[in-house]
């Protein structure tokens, strides 16, 4: 079965789908409708730091398989998950559906539940959405489903600005598609996901999606309507995204490319990889590292990590020894800066802004979000400043103007936060911390990692240390932490313990 | 038979507790919903609120008297069973006093009571 399968496919040496696949009968056929179980409205687990926290799926997954994907790292994930399989086997699809009567429902704020309800002032107050967080709104299960068809038009009549992000160059130079968006085009913003100038290298990264060139030239088709777009640069991959043979220079030159097809604004991070991968991330990565020409790069990434030693065991897995909870293993800020730098001083001069997704930089941001937005953009410049990213950005401004500023958690809370349960953004993973966890708030937790430093998502780690907790505000009893800027020997001493 | 089937019923649907378990949930989690008196948040802006800030004289990762969140649940240690035979467990469950069972956890149990039984032993 496996290895009738892997023939037609061809995409990989067999290990991708080794684990996911096994012995199972599958049905690779769609089925005329997706089951109508799934829940595509969520608060995104990354609104800490996230200026925009309203997110929409349509699918419970993605047609594309991109090597680095951070879904896989989540409940959503086949083998991560055994009721993906159980619905594969029940109803023949890997994949359910967003009734997109919920969507209307909840665009005219008729929705009751506590998810919802906290959602309304942040539309009210003009807050765009994230369309195509965890999948890709415009694969080939939207072509066969046609969600978004019917998803726009909404998004049209009730005024809603929207950040799409998308890899669907081929779907989206589609006619029907694009004539989606002629109504209203400055209310759709188009972040494509590139993280190569080669077509060659990326086809075999973005198993499945559609290559750099065709993406441009839709990128290039929905601007020249009106919408806006911007270069998603992330996750920037050595030997791919900065230079490969032939191209000593391949980022400066997508940037180029991309500001030819009518981007403003480049959204930039660093890979991260996944401290405990399961077997078929594990060779998603194996793959992916072959392809950057660097087979062992996750040991010569070791060298470079802030804490711990990455390591290899018999089966070939990838683990680091002592990480604790990180869930994100990351290159300390030394080892980014000249890049990261170079790619912000490229933005800058093709009169883009600059954003960083990536904690270490974060700083450096045009705005208070990372996906580029301008303050003074109509539709787009109403995210929602209650977030970290918006904190270290104001920070480092009057740091920088000689009038240090200090923040406590009461001037960043979200409200919406503290009216929707941890379980609602958060996959508890197993029931007892679920018991221990089930009366709590997710702005409980945001307030318990602003107090406790040493937590991996603190301000202070989080950021590699250029919020520093300096004290304990007697009126609320929060930390309370300023800017400190940063230079290259500050790594040295920055432990993170 | 009719009639009687019927009381039965009734009296089996009195005996569910349907609006105590209800009042409790809600006991439980009304601090955390969606209130309509509460004032429009903001989302446009940062706040910065009159600080108070008491400077540390110790190193900058211990906090004995840090606010960790509203509750502190992951502060406190707890133990786990399993039990193999329902007798077991129902024994264990009446020795130390253990009344819900809906939950099979007690929030609230006298750990004097466990400690003292140990030291019994």
């Amino acid at each position: 079965m496996k290895d009738k399968h892997c023939k037609e496919c061809g995409l990989c040496d067999g290990t991708l789908c080794n684990t996911l696949f096994g012995e199972l009968n599958l049905n690779y056929e769609l089925p005329d409708k997706f089951p109508q179980s799934y829940n595509g409205l969520r608060f995104t687990s990354d609104a800490m730091d996230c200026s925009l926290p309203i997110a929409i799926d349509q699918h419970s997954g993605c047609a594309y398989n991109c090597t680095y994907c951070f879904s896989n790292s989540l409940q959503r994930a086949p083998d991560r998950n055994p009721a993906v399989l159980q619905r594969l086997i029940k109803h023949g699809s890997f994949f359910n559906e967003w009734n997109i009567k919920k969507l209307e429902k909840f665009l005219n704020r008729e929705l009751k539940d506590d998810i919802a309800k906290a959602m309304y002032p942040l539309l009210d107050q003009g807050c765009p959405v994230q369309f195509g967080a965890l999948g890709d709104p415009f694969d080939d299960l939207e072509l066969h489903s046609g969600w978004a068809k019917k998803a726009i038009p909404l998004f049209i009549k009730y005024k809603i600005p929207v950040r799409v992000g998308t890899k669907a160059g081929i779907n989206l130079q589609r006619p029907e598609y694009l004539k989606l968006f002629e109504d209203s085009p400055e209310q759709f913003w188009f972040a494509f996901s590139i993280i190569s100038n080669s077509d060659d290298l990326i086809k075999k990264i973005d198993i499945r999606a559609p290559v750099t060139s065709e993406r441009l030239k839709a990128m290039k088709l929905l601007t020249n309507l009106g919408c806006k777009a911007s270069l998603r640069f992330r996750p920037f991959l050595p030997g791919i995204s900065d230079a490969y043979p032939g191209e000593p220079n391949a980022w400066e030159v997508l940037m180029d490319r991309c500001n030819e097809a009518g981007a403003r604004a480049v959204s930039f991070e660093y890979i991260f990889l996944n401290p405990a991968p399961t077997e078929r991330q594990a060779a998603m990565y194996r793959l992916m590292f072959k392809t950057m020409g660097r087979p062992n790069f996750d040991k010569e990434w070791g060298k470079d990590s802030q804490r711990g030693v990455w390591k290899q065991n018999e089966a070939g897995l990838i683990y680091a020894s002592d990480t604790g909870s990180v869930s994100c293993r990351r290159a300390s800020r030394k080892a980014k800066y000249d890049i990261t730098m170079k790619v912000k001083d490229k933005a800058l001069s093709l009169g883009w802004n600059f954003g960083c997704s990536d904690p270490h930089f974060k700083e450096e941001n045009s705005s208070g979000g990372c996906c580029g937005f301008s303050e003074q953009d109509k539709w787009f410049g109403n995210w929602s400043r209650r977030q970290l990213t918006e904190v270290i950005v104001q920070a480092k401004r009057a740091y920088e103007a000689g009038k240090p500023r200090q923040f406590t958690y009461n001037d960043w809370r979200p409200e919406w936060a503290h009216k929707v349960r941890v379980a609602h953004c958060i996959s508890l993973g197993d029931w007892h911390t679920h018991r221990k966890l089930k009366t709590q708030t997710f702005g409980d937790i945001m307030r318990k990692k602003w107090n406790t430093p040493n937590h991996p998502r603190s301000p202070y780690m989080y950021f590699g240390g250029m919020l520093r907790p300096v004290g304990i505000d007697n009126n609320s009893g929060d930390l309370v932490y300023e800017y400190r800027p940063w230079d290259e020997e500050y790594d040295e001493k920055f432990k993170g313990e | 038979m009719d009639k009687q089937c019927q009381k039965k019923g009734s009296d089996k649907k009195k005996r569910v507790p349907k609006v105590k378990i209800t009042s409790i949930l809600e006991n439980m989690t009304q601090p955390l919903l969606f209130r309509e008196e509460d004032p429009p948040p903001n989302y446009h802006s940062l706040d910065d609120f009159p600080k108070d800030v008491k400077k540390m004289d110790y190193g900058i990762f211990s906090f004995p008297d840090i606010k960790v969140g509203k509750l502190r649940y992951g502060e406190r240690k707890f133990v786990v069973f399993y039990f193999d035979n329902e007798e077991d467990y129902q024994k264990v469950v009446n020795k130390l006093g253990i009344t819900i069972g809906k939950t099979r956890e007690h929030p609230n149990m006298d750990t004097k009571k466990l400690l003292g039984l140990i030291d019994e032993r």
